[in-house]
């Protein structure tokens, strides 16, 4: 799975850390999650979007 | 599941002293009564290793209450623990397998005290390196 954390994170100048805490996940699973290695559950996609203010799941996380 | 928790809460830590107490009642309980000695086939030393392990768990919860206290874990720690049990699960029973064939082969002369200890410590690293790949890989 891809995602634009990466970019949304960069746009509202947030460290992966303060994500983290907001989506109330470690950093490792931000970092995974970047990477593309995890696999998020509905509900932690649900929390990173709102934690970003994106509006939509599928704005953040890309199915390929 | 649950996107993530604490990893130390109230609830756990008085479970834990709950039952480390009650091992060591129990150890205890063995001891005084001399129970051991007659009922476990000559295993009287099992009321020590009750005393022994209900003193670690003590040992280690109250050390988690300093150490862990912000620690949370979240569902990809919780996912990593599943596939880390998966491969102590494959390991039981291929050992147990490999164990059946090699003491039929050749009988296998180790007393049970020390292959119950040696197949908890072989456990435990199975399940301690699997979660360290897994993680590296996640």
């Amino acid at each position: 799975m891809k995602t634009k954390i990466t970019e949304f994170r960069k746009k509202l100048k947030i460290t992966q850390e303060e994500l983290a805490n907001r989506a109330e996940v470690t950093r490792q699973t931000i970092i995974s999650l970047e990477q593309g290695k995890y696999n998020p559950s509905l509900e932690l996609a649900y929390k990173i979007t709102k934690a970003l203010k994106a509006k939509k799941i599928e704005d953040v996380f890309i199915i390929e | 599941m649950v996107v993530s928790k604490k990893a130390i809460t109230k609830k756990g830590i008085i479970t834990r002293y709950i039952f480390a107490a009650s091992i060591v009642i129990l150890g205890l309980t063995l001891n005084i009564l001399n129970i051991g000695k007659t009922n476990f086939f000559s295993y009287d030393s099992v009321g020590n290793y009750m005393l022994f392990v209900g003193a670690l768990i003590t040992l280690i919860t109250t050390l988690s209450i300093f150490t862990k206290k912000d620690k949370i874990i979240d569902e990809r720690h919780e996912r990593i623990a599943v596939g880390a049990m998966k491969y102590v699960w494959y390991f039981i029973f291929i050992g147990g397998f490999s164990i059946i064939i090699a003491d039929g082969i050749s009988p296998i002369k180790i007393s049970i005290r020390h292959f119950i200890s040696y197949a908890m410590c072989l456990i435990i690293l199975v399940y301690a390196i699997s979660y360290k790949i897994l993680e590296k890989r996640s």
